[in-house]
């Protein structure tokens, strides 16, 4: 095997990932060659320097709330696409297609109904096949999700096609209203949540918080906002509602999302 | 025999296995998410989240910058996850949509990052680091290693570090990572290359200009 051949292949040599009759190729040229075996060794070196950050533990640094904060992210609308992000692929797919232009008018006439209604449904045309698993692609509309999340989804008549799951333990809303302290993570993001869809009713929620730990609980709350990044819009949201009750409590969130990140 | 300047931990052969060859243990999950169950996709975050932030860190070297990107990563999985097709396992595909999160997060961070960056590397460069480490885990010097490796880790170009990343560190096979980075197997491979030639010349005063005696035999092995 020529110098060349040899040294461009040591990376997959040292890795072991080539066929045997190469390997004993590049061994013959390897007891001849010192340049290749310097450059093989430094391979193995920086290659096991690259390894000591795959042992280390990265993931320490990972709040535990994560997976929440998350959440809350998703509850306030974040990851909504808007019509085009959501639909940008099947739409594509299906004008390409030649079923999809004769069904545009009444496909965009159902796109309409469905956000116009702001409910979960499943949307099936039959120019959307794209998916091998089903005749029709399903899309969920996620967006108007806001039942409680203490709230089997079979109690809402719009959910009649969702499946049931079991929901994990969690403590009862009046719990984490008075304080609790642990667990009440979904509630907090079901509550942001609420604020950005209906600003009215969250601070209605506010006010039903009893007086003693009414405070406690809108600090609580607004770490919780302020730690997934949602404070300052959720802020902004209730204020944009005209809701007299507004301004107090946007100010609480505003002040505490102020405090810089841990 | 060769004797690596650092024990490669065994864990990085041991999960580096074949994508697509037993039943993908996410699509339950997965089905009870698009049937709408939110919790469903709580549930995947939380088996997840540690690899995807691992590997971000890995790509982008600070844990702050590796967090939002994690959770850029969960908000643009949750918004494209109607994207993902069966034929690949989900967990590349959520390494696909982890790496386009850091990908974007460094072309917006744009040159004021990349200075602030030039300064750190400039505050903290040149410092001694002792050349012959014992191990990476057992000292003070094992993290100084890791900081080092990671910051040069920096300097390569995206498109040489995201495989590289993924193949030593992360431990993916050829064939998945060309998934991932959606490039042919072969450009996988030479560019795994040509990280390693680039981060070996970075880091030469950790890397010995002379193979052990042995050599012949290291060769072999
Ligand atoms: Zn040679």
């Amino acid at each position: 095997m020529r110098h060349a051949s040899c040294a461009r292949r040591l990376s997959q040599y040292a890795d072991g990932t080539l066929p045997q009759e190469v390997c004993i190729r590049m061994d013959a040229h390897l007891a001849t060659c010192p340049e290749c075996r310097t450059e093989l060794s430094q391979l193995r070196s920086t290659i096991d320097l690259l390894g000591s950050l795959a042992s280390s533990s990265a993931s320490a640094g990972l709040p535990t709330d994560f997976g929440e904060q998350v959440m809350a992210r998703i509850s306030a609308g974040e990851a909504d696409p808007g019509v085009i992000g959501r639909f940008g692929d099947q739409w594509r797919r299906w004008m390409e297609s030649s079923v999809g232009p004769p069904l545009l008018t009444a496909a965009f006439g159902l796109t309409l109904l469905v956000l116009v209604q702001g409910v979960e449904v499943e949307v099936s045309l039959p120019g959307f096949a794209s998916s091998a698993s089903a005749g029709a692609t399903s899309i969920p509309l996620e967006t108007a999700v806001s039942s409680r999340p203490d709230v089997s989804p079979a109690a809402s008549p719009l959910a009649a096609r969702r499946r049931i799951v079991a929901l994990p333990a969690m403590p009862p809303l009046a719990a984490c209203l008075r304080g609790a302290e642990s667990g009440c993570g979904r509630w907090h993001a079901w509550h942001v949540g609420l604020g950005m869809r209906e600003p009215r009713v969250f601070l209605r929620e506010v006010e039903n918080v009893p007086d003693r730990a009414r405070e406690r609980w809108l600090d609580e709350l607004s770490r919780f906002a302020a730690h997934s990044g949602t404070a300052s819009v959720l802020a902004a949201r209730l204020r944009e509602s005209g809701d007299p009750r507004a301004h107090g409590v946007a100010t609480h969130f505003e002040q505490v999302a102020a405090i810089p990140r841990r | 025999m060769t004797q690596p300047i650092l024990n490669r931990p065994s864990s990085l052969t041991a999960h580096r296995v074949a994508p697509v060859e037993s039943v993908d243990p996410d699509l339950e999950l997965i089905d009870r998410w698009r049937d709408g169950d939110s919790q469903a996709f709580e549930a995947l975050v939380r088996r997840h989240e540690r690899r995807v932030f691992g590997l971000l860190l890995r790509m982008l070297g600070s844990r702050e910058e590796a967090e939002d990107a994690a959770q850029d990563t969960f908000l643009n999985l949750h918004r494209h996850g109607h994207r993902f097709r069966r034929e690949a396992r989900f967990s590349t595909f959520l390494y696909r949509v982890a790496m386009n999160a850091a990908l974007n997060r460094r072309r917006s961070l744009g040159r004021r990052r990349a200075h602030m960056d030039a300064l750190v590397r400039e505050q903290s460069g040149g410092s001694a680091l002792p050349s012959v480490p014992r191990g990476p885990e057992d000292s003070a010097a094992g993290g100084e290693i890791r900081d080092r490796v990671q910051q040069e880790l920096q300097g390569l170009p995206p498109a040489l570090r995201a495989p590289v990343v993924l193949f030593d560190i992360e431990g993916l096979a050829y064939a998945e990572i060309a998934e991932v980075l959606q490039v042919a197997e072969g450009t996988v491979k030479s560019r795994i290359h040509r990280a390693r030639k680039a981060l070996k010349e970075r880091l030469r005063d950790l890397v010995p200009d002379e193979g052990p005696a042995e050599e012949k035999e290291g060769v072999l092995a």
